[in-house]
């Protein structure tokens, strides 16, 4: 592993709860790595896997979805879809290989600040663990 | 109800038979059934008017230049609640009926559902070849001769109709069978030649063909797996895609009048493209091919019934069809979320489950 490299973090994160969190981390002075690109959506529900997919593909290490606890959607249930989306997307890149580790589905509610500095921590240092991406890597993709 | 129909005649001209008996008793307004185009080696589907035109039908032609769910899809919309139309499918096509109907892309209310048993397709090409003034038919070919796809399908029976044709176990003419209170209805007004008491030839035959089926994809599904592991691979896999398209054009689920894949979401400025160039060196073109399959895996792996036309529509011969395959039974299986069984099942990926994959969203332990 290049101790030099630094995993590049694409978040999708809720408005109505994972960036509140974001933002309740960064008022509180909570120290985390600085490897996440926050992304603010609507609902983890709204998430397409395809961004997911276009992230790794264009380089990103490693993809973080955050949504609100189950049952407490905005939206009533848009974090159960996210949810079986991301099962798919599990099983899809288990089948082929292309390591469904990189992406992280996490439930952070907006009280939760100290969580969300605790999961870009651990994500942070996982991806550090794993290396650069491949995926993003070949010319081809 | 269950029997056999025709003792005396082939399936094909039984199930004409059949068809002719549909139309005299005023059953069916019209149907929807595989023929030949005029003059050419070509099946298609037709929509019938009459029985005057049965002649030029080819209920088991085993060839399948597309599925005819999405023609169903078309003659369903705003239809006539006093008419009636038979449509003849096969399993592959009857589940993605299923899937449609619960896309609201079909309604099955004027709808007879019509399945037959499938013993395989071949390609249309190779369909083609073997035809003159007669057309071939499944024993004209061998078991290489048929598409992968068809030799690795669990369904020989279509899991959903109002009548099926049963040509497994039958010993002449065919065995029909209604599996729905409409389909019983209808099948009241047909002369069987005898009711089939004992279905334990017919329920051996489908066995056997379905114990050869799941042993050559378990084998074969395995190959490919090996094949396509990793990302280096995968490419390999899809070199010579074109990004065309086409696979996407003939899945019978993918039924969006606008597909994400060709929206201007991932279009941009130039000079980005030139960034991008910079920093990789080399910037293969076009761009987001790998994005489009694997997304249409995302966006259709619940719903793919594995009919493989996506491989016959390939113009590089990229054996999409058969990784569909893999991925999408795969994924069904691991998600308990199947294709094509039952018309009333909820949408897989606008619906959910409250006491599903509860362990995701929460730490690792």
């Amino acid at each position: 592993m290049n101790e030099n490299f630094e995993p590049k973090i694409v978040g999708f994160f809720c408005n109505w709860c994972t960036a509140a969190a974001a933002d309740l981390a960064g008022t509180s002075r909570i120290q985390y790595p600085a490897n996440v690109r926050p992304i603010r959506v609507m609902c983890s529900g709204s998430v397409d896997t395809s961004y997911v997919i276009k992230a790794l593909l264009e380089g990103a290490d490693g993809v973080l979805i955050g949504g609100c606890h189950p049952g407490d959607c905005h939206y009533v249930n848009g974090n159960y879809k996210a949810r079986r989306r991301v099962a798919l997307l599990n099983s899809i890149f288990n089948t082929l290989a292309l390591d469904p580790e990189r992406v992280w589905l996490r439930w952070i509610s907006a009280s939760e600040g100290v969580r969300f500095a605790k999961v870009i921590r651990q994500m942070t240092e996982e991806l550090s663990q794993k290396g650069p991406n491949p995926m993003g890597k070949s010319p081809q993709t | 109800m269950i029997g056999i129909y025709a003792k005396g005649l082939n399936p094909r001209e039984a199930t004409r038979e059949f068809f002719a008996e549909l139309f005299g008793a005023n059953l069916i307004s019209s149907a929807l059934l595989p023929a030949r185009k005029a003059g050419l080696n070509q099946i298609f589907p037709a929509l019938l008017s009459s029985k005057d035109s049965l002649e030029e039908t080819f209920p088991f032609a085993p060839v399948m230049p597309l599925s005819t769910a999405v023609q169903l899809s078309k003659i369903t919309r705003f239809a006539n609640p006093t008419n009636t139309v038979a449509v003849l499918l096969r399993p592959c096509e009857s589940r993605a009926a299923v899937e449609l109907v619960k896309l609201r892309q079909i309604s099955l209310d004027n709808v007879l559902l019509i399945t037959r048993d499938c013993p395989g397709t071949v390609e249309p090409e190779t369909f083609e070849e073997k035809a003159s003034d007669t057309l071939p038919g499944f024993s004209d070919f061998t078991e290489d001769d048929l598409r992968p796809v068809c030799r690795m399908c669990s369904y020989p029976e279509a899991p959903v109709a109002d009548i099926n044709i049963g040509t497994f176990g039958a010993e002449g003419g065919i065995i029909l069978e209604a599996k729905t209170e409409k389909g019983a209805e209808i099948l009241k007004h047909i002369k069987l030649e005898q009711e089939l008491e004992d279905t334990s030839a017919r329920d051996a035959a489908l066995k056997e063909e379905k114990d050869k089926r799941t042993a050559y994809a378990e084998k074969h599904l395995a190959e490919l797996q090996k094949e396509v592991a990793g990302i280096d691979n995968l490419v390999k896999f899809f070199a010579g895609c074109i990004n065309c398209h086409n696979c996407r054009s003939m899945c019978p689920v993918c039924y969006c009048n606008e597909c994400f894949f060709d929206s201007a979401t991932f279009h941009f400025e130039g000079p980005r493209y030139e960034e991008w160039a910079a920093r990789r060196v080399v910037l293969q073109m076009p761009r987001d091919e790998m994005l489009f399959h694997l997304g249409r895996m995302n966006h259709i792996g619940l719903s793919c019934v594995a009919c493989g036309m996506c491989e016959q529509a390939c113009p590089h011969d990229i054996k999409v069809g058969q990784l569909f395959t893999l991925i999408s039974t795969t994924a069904q299986k691991e998600l308990d979320i199947h294709a094509g069984m039952s018309v009333t099942d909820p949408l897989p990926l606008a619906t959910f489950r409250e006491e599903e994959f509860t362990e995701m969203g929460e730490e690792k332990v």
